[in-house]
């Protein structure tokens, strides 16, 4: 079966909801799929108005030439898989509860907020509260592996409990608030007020200010961050560390801090 | 328009009817007796094999105010979860629209708010408004506010109080008194933790006993129908049994009403230091005359605590599911806590809380003295009320539930020896006829010429009982068909019902001093108007009348 | 609008210009024109601010009595008539709210359903800051009259707090009577950076201290007042810090008040709300504490409690064939705007002073009062009363419990909003 390809007929003039992504598998035919109703401005309009629609595969979807104006692609989505070319808007797979999505493209805020399982991979950049708590709720990401090949604006990756964020790109400021545990790379520069509050967790980074406020660890080897990493590595389909190049830090237990940190060398 | 509902099977408690086939005439929105028609009748309903009740009356649930909107706003991400529908909200803080679609599609027709804030009370009757469909009214809080507390601490007399009383039911537009947590509220504000009913509040050294037994005398004194509705000191507290006997002995024999009595009959025996005080609450209920009680039942599942007991609300805090919660001190007045909870059936004490409840249910004698409530959203939403409404009427549905809850429940309980099962008729009293008696609604509850033309109507032959309660096939609001077969047919607005009992004005000029020096409005501002009902809030008035002239 | 105004006989209006509602000041009014009179409300320089503020609205050379299609002056039924050919024709729509009363904001509702549009507050992106703290975490509150009769410490965080709630001061934080405090001995603490003449002022009536620090180091300059962590903040002496310490750790009902507007030069604005409310959450466990935002004076509150009980969520809404949807982002009026993606935008501004910006390039309905300014002209223009001035109404003050009855001081004879929208729903 081909994948399902959905094409814009035109260029969009107002912000369009695609939170309906989420009930393609309850969609009993692809007629049915076609004839769905959706909204758009103050219009209630079918979904085959908007898009040139192709293919079959309802779970396999891809959405060609995106518009950011294109939100909550991805919301709330299980077990879809999910490809994007172009820019899109606000809240790209916030809440996904599983399924992959692969973006060739920027997304705006709200990145990824409230992520509950599943992989998003992004090859560009993402705005602020990325990997966030969502709007109403003060709990951050729940599990699920990100990537993001660009850089990450402010405000990213609070309160996050578990879970892989891996950005290659810089990161804004006031990252990993509060962070509860989980794993972050950041190969590139961090800003201010990072990882305040930090409880547990796995950070990877470059930037060496990070190290600051944590104490050396001796020269162990890690043999499962070896195997680890090489796992997450075919995951992602990159080697994004050189495995023998990490030195190994460790929280100041009198913050409550218990986080570890692993710096790259170059 | 005259209508007649015919053969039907009647329960009309109130006139002592009970499953009796009859026929039922409507005209100009109020029951008319046969030969008292005009003209022809314009609309026959078939009832055959159809049982017939007054519409049914939710006598405490929290359905508009201040904390009603907090825990709406709160609990955003449950609304998301549910806005595939027009009534988008969640049913643990629902909207106005919702709440109204729900209550009538159950067959409710009128429902009392029972802790309207006077301060509030502007907001809480726009939001009730705003609630299509019911008939409704609230009960005003007092006991915390400071110029009660002043005014006991300065010995005024008792027809002071019974002024202070009278003008706020009518300022507020209430039909009745609630008190929460006598005096407790109050204390908290100033640093106390926990108030008994005989420990004197630090500031005004007043103890939870002098404010009820004031409050009770003041409303038998002015002849308001509804007795003083109190929500006891120590809500939540294992061995609390004991305060709530303390608080029905300071009524000293007069007229008290205790609500969401579940949530005050725990005992603190046992190995795990709480139990079930039913046995010891239910022997007080069924011994004394004037006391009558609603229960408050919990169900298990999400939902959010609110109540005006910021005092108890502060103390559980640490309990909330999800984690997050607020309090709130209200304007020397009151004050507010919401606390979203989840009941979990694995839980020894919330499984306990569910007994306890049940409990109290089936060894209450006198239908007339108790209610059915589950203190919507504390104890579980409104919509639960007919799975609670099948647990009372089916022993084995009891037990089948009773079986997957914790093992020492049963070492904790009496409910599994308990055989009773609730009768239809006994359903009916309790939730038409007795609310309506209590509340001094002589139109409602009832099938009495002249009453409102309320009424719910059941499919006989629906075997499952908590289904036919779920789905009444018609609902009739003043007369008008509002759900026809268990879908709602056209929007109507209902009225607010209160009582205006009379009071010297004097109080008036010692409350507009004590506003310009104290509060940040002025008492003007504060009083609503029958007009501003009508114009600004936007709902009529329904003015009910006190029992006797005023005695003191 | 039946009732008859009594000429020239003083009245108490209550103010619809603030969130803090104020009833007792005394109006003068001949029907058309009104003034406020100063000897007998008791006149302090903050009070004069508001007086000039009421005042200002009175009809003037330049206020608009008829409506305008195109900036000409047309008779209603055509303005009407026009702007129900707009709504015909558009495929999106948005209303933003400028401030308006409790009926109003049912109306717009009502308004909304009918046309299918999103509804924003000019000021959602505050509302939003001080509503999170609600959502993600819950707080402990207080109300005006609360902090007046029992706070005896009262931190006031920001900048810019007093200038928009001017008798925030002299009625509730330092009142001349307090139930169960000493007025006398009630103690200011200023946190951020405020005027310096402006608390020079105060400290000569007032028992203030004032730690001046940039705004985002507010979490930090509050773990250090309560003995969490050591970290160092720029030009901030130990011996200060040494000096606050007491007045907190003594307080006996400690109030923390802010205005989330303060906060928007700040990167991450939530984070000092949710510090202030921790600092107030561990107060509590030993002593009283409670927060005190200030917000609503465009209606907020209003806007907010309003379409809460109507549908659940307090901003950014739309009624979509069926459902309400919420979505903080996708309803942003600022955003759609500003990038045109809207065919048609609604401004509802019955009590603004500020100049509304209106973006030309779309096509703009602005239901206003007559003082209404903007930075070009719209569409159509319908002028409308005034609540509070021109009609009763109700409107809620910052601390969300209270709720005021607007009272009529004026016949000029106008609309009111309700009926406008009515009109074209």
């Amino acid at each position: 079966m081909r994948p399902l390809v959905l094409q814009l007929k035109h260029k969009l003039s107002y912000r369009l909801d695609m939170s309906f992504l989420s009930d393609f598998n309850k969609l009993k035919s692809l007629t049915k799929l076609k004839d769905k109703k959706i909204i758009y401005g103050s219009q209630e309009i079918m979904l085959k108005e908007l898009f040139n629609i192709s293919g079959s595969n309802m779970k396999n979807i891809i959405i060609k030439k995106a518009s950011s104006l294109m939100d909550n692609i991805g919301k709330n989505i299980e077990d879809l898989s999910i490809k994007v070319y172009g820019n899109v808007g606000y809240a790209f797979g916030a809440h996904m509860i599983n399924g992959e999505l692969t973006l060739y493209g920027n997304t705006l805020d709200y990145t990824a907020s409230g992520l509950k399982g599943g992989n998003i991979m992004i090859f560009g950049s993402v705005g602020k509260y990325f990997c966030g708590k969502p709007n109403a709720s003060n709990e951050g990401i729940k599990d699920g592996l990100v990537y993001v090949k660009g850089n990450v604006g402010d405000n990213s990756i609070q309160r996050m409990r578990r879970g892989v964020v891996i950005i290659e790109g810089n990161v804004g400021d006031y990252a990993c608030d509060e962070m509860i545990s989980g794993t972050v790379i950041i190969k590139g520069i961090v800003g201010k007020c990072f990882g305040k509050n930090i409880k547990r967790g796995t950070l990877f980074v470059k930037d060496k200010k990070l190290t600051k406020n944590y104490v050396k660890s001796n020269n162990a080897k890690y043999n499962f961050i070896d195997f680890y990493l090489k796992t997450l590595f075919k995951i992602i389909g990159k080697k994004i560390i050189k495995n023998n190049s990490l030195i190994r830090f460790y929280g100041n237990k009198d913050v409550n801090n218990m986080s570890e940190v692993f710096l790259i060398k170059n | 328009m005259n209508i007649k509902l015919e053969s039907g099977n009647i329960f009309d408690p109130q006139n002592n009817i009970f499953n009796k086939k009859m026929d039922l005439y409507i005209a100009d929105g109020k029951i008319i007796s046969k030969k008292n028609i005009k003209g022809k009748i314009n609309k026959i309903i078939n009832c055959s094999n159809k049982i017939v009740m007054p519409g049914a009356i939710d006598m405490h649930t929290h359905i508009g105010g201040g904390k009603v909107n907090i825990a709406r706003l709160m609990l955003e991400d449950f609304h998301i979860e549910n806005n595939k529908n027009f009534d988008s909200s969640s049913i643990i803080a629902p909207s106005t629209i919702k709440t109204g679609l729900k209550y009538i599609e159950m067959g409710y027709t009128t429902c009392f708010e029972p802790a309207l804030l006077p301060v509030n009370a502007r907001q809480a009757h726009s939001e009730m408004a705003d609630i299509p469909f019911i008939d409704k009214g609230g009960y005003a809080l007092l006991g915390n506010d400071d110029f009660f507390l002043d005014l006991l601490r300065k010995k005024a007399s008792q027809s002071m109080i019974n002024d202070y009383v009278a003008f706020i039911l009518n300022a507020t537009q209430s039909i009745g008194i609630k008190v929460v947590n006598p005096g407790g509220i109050n204390a908290f504000k100033f640093n106390q933790r926990a108030l008994n009913v005989d420990e004197k509040s630090k500031y005004y050294n007043i103890t939870p006993r002098d404010i009820i037994s004031k409050l009770t005398q003041s409303i038998y004194d002015l002849g308001i129908a509804h007795p003083l509705h109190v929500h006891c000191s120590n809500l939540g507290i294992p061995g609390n049994y004991l305060s709530t006997i303390e608080t029905i002995k300071a009524a000293n024999s007069l007229p008290i009403h205790l609500t969401h009595i579940q949530f005050h009959s725990y005992g603190n025996n046992g190995d795990k230091a709480f139990s079930s005080a039913s046995v010891e609450i239910s022997n007080f209920l069924n011994k004394i005359p004037n006391l009558t009680c609603d229960v408050g039942q919990i169900m298990f599942g999400q939902t959010v605590t609110m109540s005006g007991d910021s005092m108890s609300q502060y103390r559980n805090h640490n309990h909330a599911h999800p984690k997050k919660w607020m309090c709130m001190d209200i304007e020397c007045d009151a004050g507010c806590g919401i606390v979203p909870f989840k009941y979990k059936d694995k839980s020894f004490v919330n499984a306990l809380q569910w007994v306890i409840g049940l409990e109290i249910f089936l060894l209450a004698e006198d239908p007339w003295k108790i209610f059915l409530t589950t203190d919507h959203p504390n104890g579980a939403p409104f919509t639960s009320y007919p799975h609670l409404i099948k647990l009372l009427m089916d022993r084995s549905f009891r037990n089948d539930i009773l079986k997957q809850l914790p093992k020492s429940i049963r070492d904790h309980s009496i409910l599994h020896t308990l055989k009773r099962e609730y009768s239809l008729n006994e359903i009916a009293i309790m939730t038409r006829a007795a609310p309506a008696r209590i509340l001094g609604l002589q139109n409602k509850g009832n099938f009495s010429e002249g009453s409102d033309a309320d009424i719910t109507i059941y499919d006989k032959n629906n075997k499952d009982i908590e289904n036919m309660f779920a789905h009444p096939i018609m609902v009739l609001k003043d007369g008008k068909v509002v759900v026809e077969n268990g879908k709602v047919k056209n929007y109507l607005w209902g009225k607010t019902q209160t009582i205006k009992p009379e009071y010297d004005a004097s109080i008036e000029k010692v409350l507009n001093k004590f506003f310009d020096r104290y509060h940040t409005m002025k008492l003007d501002n504060y009083i609503i108007t029958e007009s501003e009902m009508s114009n600004l809030i936007g709902s009529e008035i329904v003015t009910n009348k006190c029992k006797y002239e005023r005695k003191q | 609008m039946a009732s008859r105004i009594k000429t020239n006989a003083e009245k108490y209006i209550v103010c619809p210009f603030c969130s803090l509602h104020c009833d007792d000041i005394l109006s003068k009014s001949d029907g058309k024109k009104y003034s406020i009179s100063s000897e007998a409300s008791k006149v302090s320089e903050a009070n004069k601010t508001c007086l000039k503020k009421i005042e200002s609205f009175n009809i003037n050379a330049k206020s608009i009595l008829t409506p305008t299609i195109k900036n000409k002056k047309a008779n209603l039924s055509s303005a009407l008539k026009y702007t129900r050919q707009i709504l015909k024709k558009q495929k999106d729509a948005i209303i933003v709210n400028h401030g308006i009363d409790v009926s109003g904001v049912r109306s717009m509702l009502n308004f909304a359903l009918n046309y299918n549009c999103s509804i924003d507050h000019i000021n959602s992106k505050f509302l939003y800051q001080n509503i999170g703290i609600v959502q993600r975490t819950g707080y402990m509150a207080t109300s005006l009259t609360e902090t007046k009769n029992r706070g005896d410490v009262i931190i006031v965080f920001g900048n810019n707090i007093l200038c928009k709630t001017p008798r925030l001061i002299e009625k509730v934080l330092i009142p001349s009577n307090s139930l169960c405090t000493n007025a006398k001995n009630k103690k200011i603490i200023f946190i951020g950076e405020f005027p310096d003449k402006l608390l020079k002022n105060l400290s000569k009536k007032y028992n203030i201290s004032y730690i001046k620090t940039k705004i985002d180091y507010i979490p930090d300059l509050l773990n250090l007042l309560s003995d969490i962590g050591s970290i160092k903040i720029p030009n901030i002496s130990k011996a200060l810090v040494t000096k606050i310490k007491p007045i907190i750790s003594k307080s006996k009902y400690l109030v923390a008040t802010w205005s989330a507007s303060d906060f928007i030069n700040s990167k991450n604005p939530d984070k000092i709300i949710q510090a202030i409310s921790q600092f107030i959450l561990d107060r509590n466990k030993i002593s009283r504490a409670a927060c005190m935002p200030i917000s609503g004076s465009l209606g907020d509150t209003t806007s907010s409690q309003t379409l809460t009980w109507l549908t659940g969520f307090p901003s950014r809404i739309k009624y979509a064939h069926g459902s309400f949807v919420h979505d903080r982002n996708i309803y942003n009026n600022e955003i759609i705007i500003d990038k045109k993606n809207t065919d048609v935008v609604i401004h509802i501004s019955s009590l603004s002073p500020n100049k509304i910006k209106i973006n030309e390039n779309l096509k703009n309905i602005f239901i206003g009062h007559p003082n209404s300014k903007f930075t070009s002209q719209p569409d159509v223009f319908i002028p409308v009363g005034i609540p509070g001035i021109d009609y009763e109404g109700i409107m809620f003050r910052t601390d969300n419990v209270v709720s005021v009855a607007l009272k009529k001081i004026r016949a000029i004879n106008l609309p009111t909003t309700k009926e406008i929208l009515d009109e074209l729903t």
